[in-house]
């Protein structure tokens, strides 16, 4: 084992790195760097975890893959990885994903002293973070976009946590704009990815997501009547794919008379659409002989139309042996997405876009780059010798949020912690973790000693999730015990029906008996009116699968923010959930 | 591999720098000096990145401190040449590029000129900054980075005498030319009348909102007023749009922004000048005749019919092309006057044109030292004091042929306090200069591999900047503290 050179920097807090186990979620950009960092800081015990699999695209900054590495676990990979270099450290990969309870319940949290979140996305990000408030363990967050990165070391409840500072929201559309009348390619990308992909080539589709007349944001009858009728057309397309012969390309000539002219002629047919839009003109050509297009170049709307064929009747055939998503590294999948976009915007007179440039807005691209990765999880693994100091506020005063790495003048930004913002939905609840015997205990059993044990003076209301499971005017599930209607992992949201004392969330942990934490439960505070509005957003947003990092992390971007802020909720409130397309952007 | 497989490969970073930079990455060589952690994580990253050729300078071998702080040397390999063995796991990172060890001595290589110059820039990881590589290649106009580590500091500097760069990536606000319309435009925003206000891009309600308030009031509208107009039509989504770029009317078309009126004033010998400095002089010309810029033609998205969206794009697409021909002619004139027969690429004009208004030129130097560095005013004084903490160690190494140890704190503290008097009548010592110091000592020249893998970070990514030619460099020396977690940086002159 070598630390002699550690021991001359760090001293005796060398020892401490050799006795502390980390946990490091996501083993890609960030992840393939942090894990060598790691290593050579000694750290005693490394898990590694991540659910996914190695692609082609990722072997540009993630250098423990290689070319023959593709199609397999991102985490044993990168352990095996590793192997040659002559480490200390115990290495444990999980593949899974971080948010299988079964997998990882809160007992496999608690055996860390630091977690290092390297995600690509937000919701298993302040998934992490809760956990982190629950447990008060440490948590090392980072990301990057292009050249451009940060890095933010939560200390629960005493620093600013992952939830602090609202994210930015994903762009949505209402849904007359998608399905009627687009007018930018987004509209059309979107249309081809989140509606015309599912409908032909999705799992069968279910009452619930049958489009409905109210969920169509518009005055105009005919408009809704004829989006309804299209729908249900759609499902009748939808047998003719499932029952696609191989090497039969005739239903897609059905798929194509119906989506780009019989649709695009009753949109025609309702004049009130068009008083002040151009008319869109249905389909009318043929398609061309294509051998390899390049993705850098506009193609024809002739050679869209020849790649709309091949790619639906690949698919068609594909799904014979399992269910296709799209995924914007399945080439097929792709293929169908760009050239139904680029057809449906010929139709529409949009300008048509590149294979390159449709990529990027359909599969949500990020830019990603060894260098930025190197240079943030370099400062992530230096972050966590601060979480070896004796006390929190040494902890917290040296320690330093990381950001933006573009400005030539200021190269890399840091500054200190903030302090966790009081208004933060997720770091200004009380929560504990309640140990239970789920079998063993009635809701009944669970309400009569909370009440007893922080002093709610009459009744309370217990939810999981959005699922109510007793409330004064509620009592049918009084005497069932609680392993039926909840499970280990869950959280139990308690309110107070006298709304006196705050709100509390219990993390369920398996136990013996029910041992309820020690927790002070505070007069409650929140200003009512405000907090409608709020969920009122959370209905209608449905959260991106990247981060966008910038100024929504970091904070100091102030009155940019609030400019944002100040525009954001009117214009967002004229939707609900159902009535908008969402593209993950 | 096929193209379209290779294309995917680089797909995440070719978002950055498209398939040209992609392409110059490819057909770049580099040199990179010592095979210590900091050389190997830049190596690692410009590998990853697809540069075509690696030269790996290295005549050391695998030490016990090699293996305990850089990743690409294995125990097997303990005592066997460094540099083979690290080019070899280099290497394998990416089929694509080629890693090449070297092993003649650096020293050795000094004087030898056609070495140095097969290479687009070299990277020194060595401790010393080494005066006579910086004038060799200096000489040869190749860039040059010195990037060094030891325990939690690093230094990254940059030797280059002159970075013309134009594709910067700079944001700016979109050059809509609200307050400065050509007969095309106006004919345009003059046939939209009151019935079809909500259907034209934001663009033409701010024009027809300035215009309107400059003839009722001679003066130009502030964002305020001009907001309050553009509530009174309604609240459609372009109105929306045009109250949230309501600022857009006070930028005035004919300013120039400070750095591009510098770069107008510099004076180039014009019969020898590069390609970019004919264009600097074309646009100087263009100013002085039109009170603006060359329009960069592109025009955002905005919530428009289809139709009018399309119409005006292509109005300013028009007047781009107009300007860019004139440009172009101006250019040509100019290498006539002077005698060049040579021509410039239509691809480089319409860069040029594109990024007209956010050019950047940095001026390098050679100095290793400049006197601002010591003023009271110095705003990154404690990165500054790293740097003349690295400058007294390596004075130190040379002498002693090892590094300096905690022992020898007095003689390091002499020897940082008459290097900086010898150039500079020093009345203090700089502030928290001893600290640093210490802290260096502290590690006796051995590297924290963190800290080095972050440093190759900071330096590979300018090595890109640098073949690619697109972003802005850092200009021209930084260091890093990673017992504060900070950088600084600042340039010398």
């Amino acid at each position: 084992m070598y630390d002699s050179h550690l021991r001359k920097i760090f001293g005796s807090q060398t020892d401490q790195f050799r006795q502390s186990k980390v946990l490091m979620v996501g083993a890609g950009g960030i992840g393939c760097e942090l894990l060598k960092d790691l290593l050579l800081m000694n750290y005693g015990e490394i898990h590694i975890l991540d659910l996914d699999t190695i692609d082609l695209s990722n072997l540009n900054r993630q250098f423990l893959f290689r070319q023959k590495d593709i199609k397999k676990s991102k985490a044993m990979t990168a352990q095996q990885a590793v192997g040659h270099f002559n480490h200390a450290s115990k290495l444990v990969a999980h593949h899974g994903n971080i948010m299988d309870t079964n997998m990882f319940p809160l007992s496999f949290f608690t055996q860390f002293d630091i977690i290092f979140n390297a995600l690509d996305n937000l919701e298993a990000r302040f998934y992490v973070n809760k956990i982190a408030l629950f447990t008060k363990i440490p948590l090392i967050e980072s990301g990057t976009s292009g050249l451009k990165g940060q890095v933010q070391p939560i200390y629960p409840y005493e620093t600013e946590c992952f939830a602090c500072i609202p994210k930015e929201q994903p762009k949505t559309f209402p849904v007359c704009t998608i399905r009627s009348t687009p007018s930018k390619p987004i509209h059309c990308i979107t249309w081809a990815k989140n509606f015309l992909f599912p409908q032909l080539f999705g799992d069968d589709v279910s009452d619930q997501d049958k489009l409905k007349p109210q969920d169509i944001e518009s005055d105009n009858k005919a408009e809704i009547e004829a989006l309804l009728k299209e729908s249900n057309e759609l499902l009748d397309l939808k047998v003719l794919v499932n029952e696609a012969a191989p090497g039969d390309k005739g239903f897609v000539s059905k798929i194509i008379e119906k989506i780009f002219e019989e649709d695009i002629e009753r949109l025609l047919r309702i004049e009130t659409l068009w008083k002040t839009r151009e008319k869109p003109e249905p389909l009318n050509c043929e398609p061309v002989k294509i051998k390899s297009l390049d993705g850098q170049k506009l193609w024809t709307v002739e050679e869209n139309l020849a790649l709309f064929i091949n790619s639906t009747s690949k698919i068609a055939q594909r799904l014979k042996q399992g269910p296709v998503e799209f995924d914007k590294d399945d080439e097929d999948t792709l293929d169908f997405v760009v050239s139904a976009a680029n057809l449906r915007s010929y139709i529409f007179h949009i300008p048509m876009k590149t294979k390159f440039e449709i990529k990027q807005i359909a599969g949500n691209i990020i830019p990603a780059v060894a260098t930025t990765n190197a240079i943030m999880a370099g400062f992530s693994a230096l972050s966590s010798i601060h979480a070896f100091h004796a006390t929190m506020q040494e902890k917290v005063s040296k320690s330093k949020m990381v950001y933006d790495s573009n400005q030539p003048s200021r190269f890399v930004n840091t500054s200190g912690l903030a302090p966790k913002n009081p208004k933060c939905p997720a770091c200004s609840v009380t929560r504990g973790i309640i140990s239970i015997d789920l079998s063993k205990y009635t809701v009944d059993g669970l309400r009569k000693a909370i009440i007893d044990k922080y002093g709610y003076s009459d009744d309370i209301g217990i939810a999981e999730g959005t699922r109510l499971l007793y409330d004064y005017d509620f009592d049918d599930n009084l005497e069932i015990k609680l392993d039926k209607v909840c499970s280990y992992g869950n959280v139990l949201f308690i309110s107070d029906a006298d709304d006196e004392l705050d709100s509390l969330e219990l993390l369920v942990d398996k136990g013996d008996k029910l041992e309820l934490p020690e927790l002070e439960v505070s007069a409650k505070v929140v200003p009512e009116e405000k907090k409608e509005e709020e969920d009122e957003e959370d209905d209608l947003i449905i959260e991106g699968d990247d981060l966008i990092m910038e100024g929504d992390i970091n904070g100091l971007d102030g009155p940019k923010r609030k400019a944002e802020d100040d525009m954001g909720p009117a214009k967002k409130r004229k939707y609900t959930a159902d009535e908008v397309e969402v593209i993950e952007l | 591999m096929n193209d379209n497989e290779v294309n995917s490969k680089y797909d995440r970073q070719m978002r950055l720098w498209s398939s040209s930079g992609q392409k110059r990455l490819v057909g770049s060589r580099v040199c990179v000096v010592e095979a210590n952690a900091v050389a190997c994580e830049t190596v690692k990253n410009l590998v990853l990145a697809g540069v075509g050729q690696v030269v790996l300078l290295d005549s050391e071998r695998v030490s016990a401190e090699d293996l305990a702080t850089n990743f690409f040397v294995v125990a097997e390999e303990a005592g066997k040449a460094r540099g083979e063995c690290a080019a070899r796991l280099l290497g394998e990172l990416n089929p694509d590029s080629t890693v090449i060890h070297e092993k003649s001595s650096f020293e050795s290589l000094l004087k030898d000129r056609s070495f140095w110059s097969q290479f687009d820039c070299v990277v020194n990881c060595r401790l010393d900054h080494c005066v006579p590589l910086i004038e060799l290649l200096w000489d040869l106009r190749i860039p040059l980075l010195h990037a060094h580590s030891i325990g939690l500091y690093s230094l990254v500097r940059l030797y280059c005498e002159e970075r013309t760069m134009v594709e910067t990536h700079s944001s700016r606000a979109d050059d809509l030319r609200i307050d400065a319309v050509w007969d095309e435009l106006q004919e345009y925003v003059d046939s939209v009348d009151e019935t079809c206000l909500a259907e034209v891009p934001y663009s033409v309600l701010l024009i027809k909102v300035y215009q309107e308030f400059v003839r009722e009031h001679g003066r130009r509208p502030s964002t305020k007023e001009t907001r309050r107009r553009l509530a009174q039509l309604g609240d459609d989504e372009n109105v929306e749009e045009a109250i949230k770029k309501a600022a857009l009317v006070t930028k005035r078309s004919s300013e120039l922004n400070e750095k591009l009126a510098q770069l107008m004033q510099e004076t180039v010998d014009l019969s020898t000048a590069s390609s970019f400095w004919v264009l600097v002089e074309a646009l100087k010309q263009f100013y002085e005749k039109h009170g603006v810029l060359p329009l960069s033609g592109s025009l955002p998205d905005m919530a428009s019919n289809t139709e009018k969206y399309l119409k005006l794009q292509s109005i300013y697409r028009a007047k781009h092309e107009t300007d860019r021909d004139e440009l172009k002619g101006l250019a040509l004139q100019i290498l006539a006057q002077h005698g060049r027969a040579e021509q410039i690429a239509e691809s480089e004009i319409e860069l040029f044109v594109k990024n007209c208004s956010v050019l950047e030129v940095h001026r390098g130097s050679k100095n290793v030292w400049s006197s601002e560095m010591l003023s009271e005013a110095n705003p990154v004084l404690h990165n500054t004091n790293i740097y003349f903490g690295f400058l007294a160690l390596n004075t130190f190494h040379k002498e002693h042929k090892r590094h300096a140890a905690p022992k020898d704190q007095s003689e390091v503290r002499a020897l940082a306090i008459s290097q900086l008097c010898r150039w500079e009548t020093l009345k203090s010592f700089p502030d928290g200069l001893e600290l640093v110091l210490d802290e260096l000592l502290r590690a006796e020249g051995t590297a924290l591999h963190n800290v080095c893998a972050l440093t190759g970070g900071i330096a590979s990514q300018e090595v890109i900047k640098i073949l690619t030619n697109q972003y802005v460099s850092f200009d021209n020396c930084l260091t890093f503290d990673g017992v504060r977690g900070q950088t600084g940086s600042w340039k010398i002159e």
